[in-house]
């Protein structure tokens, strides 16, 4: 069995142990397979966390009976004509909403966290490549996780600075310090850059790590 | 037990959503290249009155490597400045010092105005601006009155300043320092001293730096000079929104304290 022969066959429907012969033989589906176990398992206990929401009566009851007439099942009352259209209609409306909802409340709750630098020595190299007059700390706002940029002269404390927001490739990171695997390279991260009064690029701090 | 069911499945969906990288634009863009996310006046400069001026902001930085290669780059802002105090400066965000190197990225335009206080930052190709409330403490006024100003010696011996004396720079009268500093051998794992040397120009009518040279064999050279000087008020257009903008709020505001 070749990968493709895999994953055509839906190995995440298979009893377990089926396609243990080919994971083991490929370490690239191996690994593929894992990630996409983790990935389920966090799903469904999403899933389950959410296991207590309830919608309504009026609803659950025309869900039912629009999946129970897909499904040939003739179960308590039925829908026709045009209560059939409207209680469709109504269902995967209130489907879409709950939905919604769902994603609004996840996306709001999403703030950008401020990527640590996991090499220690970040901060020294960065520290080392910059004039020592760099002011970034102390009343400025810049020093909440702004680090130098290369290269470049410091912010002086009368000195206008503005921001600029931008999504960069991870790769960017590594000029600074911070430690990225080359699998994760072309992968865009956001990133606030501090500009001086002369319009050069200062400093940055990275946010979705 | 079939609606559960259906409220799961959506949750998976919602939750496999969730999964994909935020910002607007989804997409992973060009290889190598960067994206314009948005643009956010930060904290305003010292507030300087009566002295209006117009000119561009020339900054030439050059670095040549070991082997002999050469980084070169030129960054040019158009910078406005009312007698109020209000200013404006216009520049294209290029590469931004390579951290985006192959962008495509916008020019931006920073509007500062401490009558009003408000700032802004404009997009004009999507016509729209952010507005921020960024304040200058007030106990940072203190430290120095421009640029050059904080690099005084003091007592510190590895500080050395000295007059140039006073000339025509770009049009203007200005007078000129030059600061010598010098970290001693050993400080930071050097075998011989380094010294950076900082020379400007500051034109008191101005009451800006009107040229600049910094030169550190660490960093290599960098110039910044004002040209095409013009010292008539602004339009005072030019420090509002355009009424066809769409103006949004900055979620970060007024942190930088007190109004002046």
């Amino acid at each position: 069995m070749n990968c493709q022969d895999f994953w055509n066959t839906m190995p995440e429907l298979a009893r377990h142990g089926e396609y243990s012969g080919h994971l083991r033989e490929c370490t690239a589906c191996a690994a593929l397979w894992e990630r996409q176990r983790s990935l389920m398992a966090g799903l469904r206990a999403v899933a389950a966390e959410s296991g207590h929401w309830q919608a309504s009566a009026a609803v659950e009851a025309r869900l039912l009976a629009e999946f129970r007439s897909h499904a040939g099942m003739a179960s308590g009352p039925r829908f026709t004509g045009p209560a059939l259209v409207w209680g469709t209609l109504a269902g995967w409306a209130a489907a879409a909403a709950v939905l919604i909802a769902l994603a609004m409340f996840l996306v709001s709750g999403r703030q950008p966290q401020l990527a640590r630098r996991s090499a220690p020595a970040a901060a020294e190299w960065a520290a080392a490549q910059t004039s020592p007059d760099f002011v970034l700390t102390g009343d400025s706002p810049y020093d909440d996780g702004f680090i130098p940029l290369p290269n470049t002269e410091g912010i002086s404390p009368t000195e206008e600075v503005n921001l600029v927001r931008v999504e960069v490739p991870r790769s960017a990171m590594i000029e600074l310090g911070f430690a990225v695997s080359a699998e994760r390279a072309s992968e865009p991260v956001e990133a606030e850059v501090a500009l001086g009064a002369d319009g050069l690029a200062r400093a940055v701090r990275f946010l979705n790590e | 037990m079939l609606m559960r069911t259906t409220l799961a499945g959506l949750m998976l969906l919602a939750a496999s959503a969730m999964a994909q990288p935020a910002g607007p634009g989804r997409g992973p863009g060009p290889f190598g290249g960067a994206r314009f996310l948005g643009a956010e006046a930060g904290m305003p400069g010292r507030v300087v009155k009566n002295a209006p001026y117009s000119a561009d902001v020339v900054t030439e930085t050059t670095q040549t490597l070991p082997d002999g290669n050469r980084i070169h780059q030129v960054t040019t802002v158009k910078m406005y400045r009312d007698s109020e105090g209000r200013t404006r400066s216009e520049q294209s965000l290029k590469n931004l010092n390579g951290l985006a190197p192959n962008a495509s990225l916008p020019e931006v335009v920073f509007i500062n105005d401490p009558v009003a206080g408000a700032n802004y930052a404009l997009n004009p190709s999507a016509r729209t601006a952010n507005k921020s409330a960024w304040m200058r403490p007030a106990m940072a006024m203190g430290r120095g009155a421009g640029r050059g100003a904080r690099r005084g010696g003091g007592d510190n011996p590895n500080v050395k300043t000295e007059s140039l004396g006073s000339q025509v720079v770009e049009g203007v009268q200005a007078d000129g320092t030059r600061t010598t500093m010098t970290i001693p051998a050993g400080r930071i794992g050097n075998e011989q001293p380094i010294q950076m040397v900082t020379e400007t120009w500051y034109s008191a009518d101005l009451k800006t730096v009107v040229l600049s040279k910094r030169s550190d064999p660490r960093m290599g050279e960098t110039v910044t000079r004002l040209s095409n000087v013009s010292r008539a008020e602004p339009p005072a257009t030019l420090f509002q929104v355009p009424a066809d903008y769409k103006v949004s709020e900055a979620p970060r505001q007024g942190r930088g304290g007190a109004k002046q």
